[in-house]
């Protein structure tokens, strides 16, 4: 049972935004979907769709599509899945933030069209906010990890501002 | 205060200061300000919208018609709003509106005069000519004179928010079937949203004094919300109107987060808009009091029986002193026993029925009140309010003296929402109104929403659904039986009019249509319901005609000699309540109003300050204006000639980007481009058509082979989206079987073209030492991978410009430390950045096509592209492609255009005329497509799209223009104004 999340609490909402990381998508060759999933510690093509490994997350984003955010350099993803995979380099595609603590549900609530109430860890969807795109996901509670289209970043900013006029901004993690 | 006494949702011991048309007084927390104007004998609030008759407070709800109010001032003036659901606060300020030059003289109500002449249609076939009269004369005299109030003019200072929420259960309304369903819901675990639209739920228990498990039924409503609250997964979401019910069970909803204090909190929106995603919904809407058309049923004072009852019960206020019942219900004979215990003195209850239960005929006569049974009320009495009413009984007609009237003439049922997914109601003999028909299997309609008025049947209808709910959703239902209560009877025979009525009588008091209007619209035909509402306005003000539109319909069906049932009723549509479009726009207003994409230059470019072009969702630099440039002319011509004679720098990131790999990713290149690219060399680039299935040109850009299985597309900036999901369907749809793999990387990478005679030599001071990049390492349209700074990038030998030219491509984290580098270095070398202006001169003068010639109407054969089109091969668009009509050299076709007058402006969208021959769309040949001004010329040029174009270079045609009033003579030539053998781009 999922409680309903309070909007008048973004006090409550510590931004984080991270050093640049890297970003690459892996999109698996035709028939590959499932070996890759597995490779990637997706017993389950469903479920989850977000995990943490060894210092980077690898988040789905579609049919046969991941992404693997952390310092994971190209070589080294080529050499593990360049047989059955397409590997895009996307570091600067996205800009990356964390949302942290009790008030980030009500807030994303008031720009995500998704049921954020019953988001867990383990989930991750492509949506948008305040018409931004963007990848979000969770690996533990009360933390939203999220991947913001880079050159909306400042519209995705104004809105974040406005929709929690009393944001608290840390650099690190 | 005289009027105030105890009520079951006030605050006697809270005073609240207000004023209204600038006199001040004092109310209570709990009221409204409708409640509060009574309270204090102020029953004149507000002028009609036609003929200016004085208005008073005809319910106690939502659905009032009448009583409309300014409220705020300066820019949070607001017109139209109800005062019966305005929550009163400390301070608040309220005008009446629609009257001049006050509200107890207004002149203007000398419309009365000619009401004869204001009958429905009268604007339509009174104002007919001159035409020309009705936008400068006609209309402003009209919203002059009829108008509901004027908006502020100014901005909103306020903040409005959306929000969105998913639920398992939505209920709609918390009077008792509302707050039994949420609170049995609640219980059971789901996941629950209950939506009032008043400040305080409770709904009619709040106003009755009925029970409920033996206490009074607002105790019972005050434990209920409190065991609510206590739930985490119940949201209660008072002062919030669902407005509409949509596709999937998703509702739009309105909460009025602030409307209740003067100025919203530091960081609270003023209202939000709700978008709810709910898996069932029960709707427990309620109903709503129908008045009777009778002479004079819009005086103030004259209200529908359970607003008298609600006023006295709820909010401890006798809207009279002397209060007569005008009944064709069971109704109407609580609201007399209610004033009666109160002290209230009720001169007679006339009920229109013949026969009437004995029990209440029993319960009144203990009560020593006269009963006038058959009975109507004709005429009510009274210039600024009423002050008695013309009784007509078996026995005799007769004036009585009152100063207020208590009018129930049946209930409707609250159904709008059920309308809006297409369920027509029904009418219900049973219940003597018109029923929600069958509305989509995730809502269900309990207690008043669905005709079963009695509270016994709303606490049980919130029961039972609750419980097939919880079930449906598969949860264990906890055991429950519904509360018991006083079973309050309900009996109704529907009184549409009196018929012996001698004054005006309406069926819409906001928008003052009467009786006789539905009258002049049968007889002019217009008789369907629908039709009546729009010869009428019945039922088209903002409170959607709840209360009384009815009327007219039933009046209509009488007069069409067939019955409400086959007659019908209309069909509402969201919004189910107005809502201020600023809640709409939410955050997207000003600057917000969408989301902006800002290339890797953009800092840079505003610092320069560079205007701003939109191009989709991009911001490009125009131009990059210089001290003593005093026209954007100078600035474009400065960098054009920039690039012709030494190097500029054009930030092109917005372009679309597709990275495409896999061992088919040639084969699939072949199947969406016209030409071939399955034989495109490792570093090697090519310009690609791409074709609609139609045959018309879709896209173009070039591809780059970077590798054995891996390319990388460009598209328009304008098209990439569109490409990227035309990709997307090709692949998923068209050839499953190629293996490919696609990725948007337009974010990815910011790029910059580096053109003019110097710009390799610009390069070769950005690149690490050691890259080649001559002619014979990357000649034109090669491409290799760079290294700038430590970073991998990509440089490619492109010219959109027609000069020598690169385009550098950098991850676009560092995009901006590139480009400053590029732009001090390029300036050292006296060269300049260069926006789209520039950008735009030179394509033109190079021929290129642009938006203005893919314009979704053109074929490669138009464009001169036709020998492009593969014939070894299969493509999208090429069986289309062929059709003898998009071949035929009749055809629009791309040319270029001189002025013969070298000095003469040319004009993008000029009409091409021949010479001699008068301007008409007979004589149209083709059009122009994109105009410059060419520095290096020294003239106008033009691209065009001509009959025959190519036929025809050397010719003279009209350019003709006669929205900006141009007639340019031009001649016809190819669309290459420069180096059109290309020695300069290879150069």
């Amino acid at each position: 049972m999922a409680d309903h999340a309070d909007l008048t609490d973004s006090a409550r909402v510590r931004v984080l935004l991270p050093n640049e990381t890297g970003i690459h998508a892996l999109i698996a060759r035709r028939g590959q979907a499932a070996a890759l999933a597995s490779r990637l510690g997706f017993a389950d093509a469903s479920r989850p769709r977000a995990l943490r490994n060894e210092g980077h997350d690898i988040v789905a984003i579609g049919p046969g599509k991941w992404l693997i955010v952390g310092d994971v350099s190209e070589d080294v993803l080529a050499r593990a899945h360049g047989e059955i995979a397409a590997i895009v380099g996307l570091d600067s595609a996205y800009r990356r933030l964390s949302l942290v603590g009790a008030g980030v549900r009500g807030l994303l609530a008031k720009g995500l069209p998704l049921d954020i109430e019953t988001f867990a860890p383990g989930e991750a969807a492509v949506s948008s906010v305040a018409g931004v795109n963007l990848v979000l996901w969770m690996v533990e509670p009360d933390r939203f990890e999220l991947a913001v289209t880079r050159s909306c970043f400042k519209s995705f900013w104004h809105w974040l501002e406005a929709a929690a006029p009393r944001l608290e901004v840390a650099g690190a993690t | 205060m005289s009027r105030r006494r105890s009520g079951s949702a006030i605050d006697r011991a809270r005073p609240l200061a207000f004023s209204f048309d600038g006199k001040h007084y004092v109310g209570v927390a709990g009221d409204t300000l409708a409640s509060a104007l009574l309270a204090n004998d102020v029953r004149l609030v507000g002028r009609s919208f036609k003929y200016h008759r004085a208005r008073g407070i005809f319910t106690a709800g939502a659905e009032e018609p009448s009583a409309l109010v300014e409220l705020g001032t300066g820019a949070r003036r607001e017109p139209n709003s109800k005062a019966t659901t305005v929550e009163l606060f400390d301070g608040l300020r309220a005008r009446s509106q629609n009257r001049w030059p006050c509200l107890h003289f207004d002149l203007m109500a000398v419309n009365q005069l000619a009401a004869p002449l204001f009958v429905a249609g009268f604007y339509y076939k009174t104002f007919m000519w001159p035409a020309a009269y009705w936008e400068k004369l006609y209309e402003p005299m009209i919203r002059r004179a009829a108008g509901l109030g004027r908006a502020s003019g100014l901005p909103d200072p306020d903040h409005y928010e959306k929000a969105y929420a998913h639920c398992d259960l939505l209920v709609i309304g918390a009077g008792p079937a509302g707050l039994q369903a949420a609170l049995l819901a609640g219980r059971a675990g789901l996941r629950v949203i209950l939506a009032e639209e008043d400040f305080r739920l409770g709904g009619r228990l709040l106003a009755e004094r009925l029970e409920v498990d033996g206490g009074p039924g607002h105790a019972w409503a005050a434990l209920v919300e409190a065991e609510l609250r206590s739930l985490p997964n119940v949201r209660i979401l008072a002062r919030t109107a669902v407005f509409g019910a949509y596709d999937g069970g998703i509702f739009g909803a309105i909460e009025k987060v602030a409307d209740h204090v003067a100025v919203p909190p530091s960081g609270q929106p003023r209202q939000r808009v709700w978008q709810i995603v709910a898996q069932r919904t029960v709707l427990t809407a309620g109903g709503i009091e129908r008045g009777i058309a009778f002479g004079g049923n819009d005086r103030p004072g004259v209200m529908t029986a359970s607003a008298v009852r609600t006023y006295l019960n709820r909010f401890g206020v006798a809207v009279g002193r002397r209060v007569a019942v005008f009944t064709s219900g069971d109704d109407g004979w609580k609201t007399a026993f209610d004033l009666a215990d109160a002290g209230i003195d009720v001169p007679f209850i006339a009920d229109a029925r013949v026969g009437v239960d004995e029990e209440l005929v029993a319960q009144a006569r203990r009560r020593g009140l006269r009963i006038e049974i058959d009975a109507v009320v004709e005429d009510a009495t009274g210039a600024h309010g009423v002050n008695g009413a013309y009784l007509r009984s078996s026995r005799e007609r007769r004036w009585v003296a009152l100063d207020a009237l208590a009018v129930s003439g049946g209930w409707n049922a609250n159904l709008g929402l059920t309308t809006h997914l297409g369920a027509r109601p029904v009418w219900s003999e049973r219940a003597g109104c018109f029923l929600p028909g069958m509305p989509p299997s995730w809502m269900q309609v309990a207690g008043g929403a669905a005709g079963r008025f009695s509270l016994g049947e709303a606490l049980r209808d919130g029961t039972l659904m609750a419980g097939a709910i919880i079930q449906e959703l598969g949860r264990k239902a906890p055991a429950s039986e519904a509360p018991s209560s006083s079973d309050d009877p309900h009996r109704t025979v529907p009184l549409w009019r009196v018929a012996s009525a001698g004054g005006k009588a309406f069926v819409d008091l906001q928008h003052d249509v009467t009786v006789k209007d539905v009258e002049l619209s049968h007889r002019e035909g217009f008789r369907a319901v629908e039709h009546l509402k729009r010869y009428t306005t019945l039922g088209m003000a903002t409170d959607q005609g709840k209360s009384l539109a009815v009327l007219g319909h039933a009046i209509m069906a009488d007069l069409a000699g067939t019955t409400p049932a086959a007659l019908g009723t209309t069909m509402p549509r969201p919004p189910q309540v107005p809502v201020a479009i600023g809640a709409f726009a939410g955050h997207h207003r000003g600057k917000n109003f969408r989301p902006e994409r800002l290339a890797a230059s953009h800092a840079w470019a505003e610092r320069q300050g560079a205007p701003f072009t939109d191009a989709g969702q991009w911001k490009r630099a125009q131009y990059f204006p210089r001290p003593g440039e005093t026209t954007w002319r100078q600035a474009v011509d400065r960098e054009v000639m920039t690039v012709r004679t030494r190097v500029g720098v054009c930030d092109v990131s917005t372009l679309g980007k597709i990275d495409i790999q896999g061992p088919d990713a040639g084969a699939f290149l072949d199947c969406v481009y016209a030409n071939s690219f399955s034989t495109l060399a490792v570093g090697r680039t090519r310009y690609g058509l791409m074709l609609r299935e139609d045959g018309f040109v879709m896209d173009d850009g070039t591809t780059a082979c970077l590798g054995e299985r891996h390319y990388l597309m460009s598209t328009t900036t304008a098209n990439a989206g569109a490409v990227m999901a035309h990709l997307d369907h090709c692949h998923q749809v068209l050839w499953p079987n190629l293996d490919v793999q696609m990725m948007s990387v337009t974010e990815q990478w910011a790029q910059f073209a580096v053109a003019g005679p110097d710009a390799r030599a610009l390069l070769e001071q950005i690149l690490e030492p050691g890259q080649d990049i001559g002619d014979a390492a990357l000649p034109y349209m090669g491409c290799c991978a760079v290294r700038v700074g430590g970073i991998a990038g990509r440089l490619f030998r492109l010219s959109f410009s027609g000069e020598r030219a690169f385009e550098i491509a950098i991850p676009a984290r560092y995009g901006a430390a590139l480009w400053e580098r590029l732009i001090e270095t390029a300036e050292r070398m006296g060269g300049a950045a260069y926006g789209t202006e520039a950008l735009s001169v030179m394509r033109i003068e190079k021929g290129h096509v642009a938006g203005a010639e893919l314009n979704g109407r053109t074929t490669a054969y138009d464009l001169g592209m036709g020998r492009m089109l593969s014939s070894k091969k299969d493509f999208i668009g090429r069986v289309l492609a062929a059709r003898p009509a998009l071949n035929e050299p009749a055809r629009l076709r791309l040319v270029g255009l001189k002025p013969v007058d070298r000095s003469s402006m040319v004009r993008a969208g000029a009409h091409l005329v021949p010479v001699g021959e008068r301007p008409s769309a007979a004589n149209d040949q083709g059009y122009v497509t994109s105009v410059a001004f060419s520095p290096e010329l020294g003239h106008m040029i033009a691209l065009a799209l001509l009959a025959h174009g190519p036929e025809r270079h050397g010719e003279r045609v009209r350019a003709y223009d006669p929205v900006r009033n141009g007639d340019t003579l031009v001649e016809i030539c190819p669309p290459v104004f420069i180096d059109p053998e290309g020695a300069r781009l290879r150069g």
